[in-house]
């Protein structure tokens, strides 16, 4: 059985008597312990695709099934890592964080078994010495691992990341997405990452999911570069070029509106290729 | 402080006033110790902060009641800030005459007076405080599987817990106000009164130092209540938790 299966999914959304679509019919499907990331230019729906899979958004049309069981509304089958670094309690500790998530997802485990819980997926992010510090005292790269252990020890049926390193600085950006694929490697947990950032979705995923602006799916990208992924490889260079290209193409089918009429965010790698390229 | 001191009772020397109207501090202090060593004024403290903490015990109740369930119910808010308009501007003490047609005077009627002045600010801070929490913080906690009132408990309270604070500070004070206005008009049943008697019988008698050391001791009170009760309390959890806004 796949983990978690798009049908036909498509979103509409209603602004001011204007229906802007978000997503396209989109349909994939993610094995169990795979690592899939959405990528796109800003207005393509990546947000929104991840959100309806969360439960946050009700696709239009199509379903969204989880193990086999349609998505209704969120759960603690599918955990969110947001972006925003507000996402933790500011009134828990890091430890009070994700023991508040395990108490609610291990009602029958005592308050020592979920702390001992606890304690292990911080450990995992590497927050071991800063368990009784509150979520103001943290960088934002801590609290981003803070956010994921919660996430972890919930124990998802798939773990959905929409963009979590976006709001740091590149090096800690780099550092973080480095551990997430060492605890993905631990815990062999599927996730779906949504990222905009070309090179973060070539180190990460087994498979690339691009949209188009629209919100449709643009190519599905196995990606077989070994692990772990090094930016000198020939082939991830070449791999890079041909998401380039994918990126770069704009759908503008004549009479049908598109999400945002934006220009996509001015990101260095993703760039208009020349020319027409069609791919796959 | 001191030095506001040392004008007032300069001021009072110079009896530039008669020392009826305008009495010097230390007879003030000297009126002040007598009214504690003789009981009265400790009773009459008591008697206001027992029906100051019983009113805006059930303000805050109520308050706690009425935003949550405008937080779950569309239907709620909505008449929630419609009554919230009309009853918010009316000054509390305008309601007294009414209260005392219903219920006669009494305590009751100075608790329910408590109750109504100390609710609407309430109300109020707390509403806005449960509609502006973060909205990825009341995600996670849906995501956690946390709805209705278990969203409120774990999430929406504790994050609106600044404006509940200074909700609290103005609910205190609108109570006490409303203690003192209320005795001011209708005064004490029976043996019974609270601070506000206290200072209207003083001044009956003009007993004008007395009425100062009544003043006095409603000062302390709001001093050791802001100092103790609310700079503890925000000590405790906002700054602690990095979210008070200063």
């Amino acid at each position: 059985m796949k983990q978690v299966e798009f049908r036909q999914v498509s979103k509409v959304f209603a602004a001011g008597g204007q229906k802007i679509v978000a997503l396209r019919e989109v349909s994939f499907a993610v094995g169990p312990g795979e690592f899939w990331t959405i990528i796109g230019p800003s207005g393509s729906g990546k947000t929104t695709l991840l959100r309806c899979l969360a439960g946050f958004e009700k696709p239009t049309s199509g379903e969204i099934l989880v193990a086999g069981r349609r998505v209704t509304g969120p759960g603690r089958d599918r955990m969110m890592v947001f972006q925003d670094l507000g996402q933790l309690f500011p009134w828990h500790t890091v430890l009070g964080n994700v023991l508040l998530a395990l108490r609610l997802a291990w009602p029958d485990k005592s308050r020592k078994e979920c702390c001992d819980l606890a304690r292990f997926y911080l450990r995992l992010v590497g927050l071991e010495e800063y368990v009784h510090l509150y979520p103001h005292q943290l960088s934002g790269g801590m609290k981003q691992r803070v956010a994921i252990a919660r996430a972890l020890g919930v124990q998802p049926a798939v773990l959905l990341m929409d963009e979590p390193f976006a709001s740091l600085d590149a090096i800690t950006r780099a550092g973080l997405t480095a551990e997430l694929l060492n605890i993905w490697s631990e815990t062999r947990v599927t996730v779906i990452f949504v990222t905009h950032n070309i090179e973060e979705a070539l180190i990460t995923a087994d498979h690339i999911v691009v949209l188009a602006r629209g919100g449709s799916v643009r190519a599905l990208v196995p990606n077989d570069l070994p692990r772990p992924r090094q930016v000198e490889d020939p082939a991830f260079a070449a791999a890079r070029q041909r998401l380039h290209e994918l990126l770069g193409q704009v759908p503008t089918l004549p009479g049908e509106e598109t999400a945002h009429e934006r220009e996509p965010e001015g990101h260095p790698l993703v760039r208009p290729a020349p020319g027409g390229v069609h791919l796959s | 402080m001191c030095a506001l001191a040392l004008v007032w009772e300069f001021l009072a020397r110079l009896r530039l006033w008669p020392e009826l109207l305008f009495p010097s501090l230390s007879s003030v202090f000297a009126s002040l110790a007598s009214e504690i060593a003789h009981g009265e004024i400790a009773g009459r403290t008591w008697y206001s902060l027992s029906l100051i903490g019983t009113g805006l015990g059930l303000a805050i109740l109520a308050s706690f009641l009425a935003s949550s369930l405008a937080m779950l119910f569309p239907a709620c808010a909505d008449a929630l800030s419609a009554l919230m308009a009309v009853l918010h501007p009316l000054p509390a003490i305008a309601i007294l005459p009414i209260l005392l047609l219903w219920f006669k005077t009494g305590p009751h009627s100075i608790v329910l007076l408590i109750l109504f002045s100390a609710f609407w600010p309430l109300t109020a801070s707390i509403h806005a405080g449960l509609r502006s929490v973060p909205v990825t913080q009341v995600e996670v906690g849906k995501n956690l599987g946390l709805k209705g009132f278990g969203l409120v408990w774990n999430v929406m309270l504790p994050a609106a817990l600044p404006a509940i604070i200074a909700g609290l500070r103005v609910g205190w004070a609108r109570a006490w106000q409303a203690s003192v206005a209320a005795e001011m008009v209708f005064g004490a049943s029976g043996k019974d009164g609270g601070l506000g008697w206290f200072l209207y019988k003083k001044r009956y008698f003009l007993e004008v130092p007395a009425v100062f050391a009544g003043m006095l001791v409603i000062i302390a009170i709001g001093l050791l209540v802001e100092n103790l009760l609310y700079k503890f309390l925000e000590r405790q959890t906002i700054e602690r938790w990095g979210m008070s806004s200063e």
